[in-house]
């Protein structure tokens, strides 16, 4: 099996701070891998180097087999949902996936926009402004979004805040039913109960890997939930 | 091509919801034009300087300075809304598309270029019904300075947008950036007039890149093209464009310290 996202050997620092040091990991094609950790851990750092947003001091960041320090086409394959809503408020529903498309070079997305709206329960509102979307909806569509481009990867940090049970596990269930059919997903979480026994889990801590293996591996919710003991303790 | 389309209607798309700022952008040079301008008429003499070839109305003089302004205005905006899509998390989507991070910026460029163009044409229309009219080739002639204007001013609120990190620091950018900018240029009085009553004033105005921005568009709009303002405005476009650059490269400390 190939890596879909490997970072070999990445440094990185904000001003004299360093987040990263000397940091590898792999992403197998088709994996689900949970990364767990406390607050500033680096998790959102290492979503943000995987999605471009951060470029590495040192070390290499390859996505799809692509660089992204030389190139930027390997993001076609990666759909990511981010912790805070990217949404344009300004803009409608359609007009929200359509501008994403368009990012995307998707040339005619509308029978791909329909099938995600019916798929997350949005359709009907297509024309609503996002303004005047709750904010399960929002985050549907933040998922819809996502998955517009068919991505290879997708990148999921803390994705069902604010979603009702419901809606939570359907997002839980319809990631892992695309990870199964070949999607590799990064699901960034503190809510252990939203990882299956199988899931691989990396716990991070200070910029490291303090362990990894599957979830039923590691102990499940009860010992995982240790690892944050003295920082921050997980919500179960 | 999908990608730079997309944030053309998307700028289009923002600014025909946004009604008030659409309103506010023609009010501001249409109070200037016939409140301002009528009480200054009185004040200020204008001699016959290029590229007039005769007396003109002070309304006529200042036009040229007004369409600056409506682009300074929007360049601005187009900047401030930068800041605040990177406050609230939308930034990130244009910054993760899978094109060069130069394409993204410079397509952001155009479309705030174009929403400007788009200002502008209104506002001279609505000019021309209150009797302020131009030849119709100098209208023509001034939709590319007006681009290009548009390209070096919004280029300028690129560069500022990458430099202010919050958005609560924008309101020194009007302070410290507009109204210099626009009051120390040709745009409301020529240049012989403050080389004759505040000199020190005028040297600033000659090299205010807004004083070329407001010339570029008043020669093209009497068909003439004026070299120094053109060299001018490519010049502080490329300068203000590369500092951008820099501005939003992912690698440099305090585009990290943004999206970390």
């Amino acid at each position: 099996m190939t890596d879909a996202v490997v970072l070999e050997n990445v440094d990185l620092s904000y001003g004299s701070r360093t987040v990263l040091s000397q940091f590898s990991l792999r992403l197998a094609e088709g994996s689900f891998t949970a990364l767990l950790g406390p607050n500033g851990a680096g998790k959102s750092t290492i979503f943000n180097l995987i999605a471009g947003l951060l470029l590495p001091d040192r070390g290499d960041v390859r996505v799809m087999g692509q660089s992204t320090t030389r190139t930027r086409a390997g993001l076609r394959d990666v759909g990511m949902v981010f912790q805070q809503s990217a949404l344009d408020l300004e803009l409608s529903v359609v007009q929200n996936l359509r501008y994403f498309a368009g990012l995307h070079g998707m040339k005619k997305p509308g029978d791909r926009i329909q099938k995600l709206l019916a798929q997350l329960g949005l359709e009907g509102r297509e024309r609503s402004s996002v303004r005047d979307l709750n904010g399960g909806h929002r985050r549907r569509l933040e998922i819809a979004r996502a998955l517009l481009p068919d991505p290879k990867i997708l990148l999921l940090d803390e994705p069902t805040t604010g979603l009702d049970p419901a809606s939570k596990q359907a997002i839980v269930d319809s990631v892992h039913a695309m990870s199964a059919r070949g999607v590799t997903v990064l699901w960034i979480t503190h809510l252990l109960d939203e990882l299956w026994p199988e899931d691989e889990v990396i716990v991070l801590q200070a910029g490291q890997i303090a362990s990894r293996g599957g979830f039923a591996e590691l102990g499940g919710a009860e010992k995982l939930s240790q690892h944050y003991a003295g920082h921050e303790r997980p919500q179960l | 091509m999908t990608c730079l389309k997309a944030i053309i209607i998307r700028e289009l798309l923002r600014f025909l919801h946004q009604r008030e700022r659409f309103l506010a952008a023609l009010v501001r040079p249409l109070v200037w034009l016939f409140i301002f301008g009528a009480g200054f008429r009185a004040a200020l003499g204008l001699s016959i300087i290029p590229p007039y070839e005769t007396y003109i109305r002070y309304e006529t003089y200042i036009v040229p300075g007004l369409c600056a302004m409506i682009v300074l205005f929007n360049a601005m905006q187009s900047s401030l809304s930068m800041v605040y899509d990177r406050e609230m998390g939308s930034m990130r989507l244009l910054l993760t598309a899978p094109v060069p991070r130069w394409w993204i910026l410079l397509a952001k460029l155009l479309a705030s270029a174009l929403v400007s163009a788009l200002q502008c044409v209104v506002f001279l229309a609505i000019a021309w019904v209150f009797d302020i009219r131009m030849q119709w080739g100098g209208y023509l002639a001034l939709l590319p300075a007006l681009f290009l204007v548009g390209l070096m001013l919004g280029a300028m609120g690129l560069f500022l947008s990458a430099m202010i990190s919050r958005l609560q620091n924008f309101a020194g950018v009007m302070n410290f950036v507009i109204f210099p900018m626009f009051f120390l240029s040709t745009a409301l009085y020529p240049l012989w007039r403050m080389q004759e009553n505040a000199p020190h004033i005028a040297a600033v105005v000659v090299w205010n890149p807004f004083t070329y921005a407001v010339e570029l568009i008043r020669f093209a709009l009497y068909q003439r093209l004026e070299p120094v303002a053109l060299l001018w405005v490519c010049v502080c476009t490329i300068g203000f464009f590369s500092l951008s650059l820099f501005g939003y490269d992912p690698k440099k400390p305090f585009s990290k310290a943004k999206v970390g």
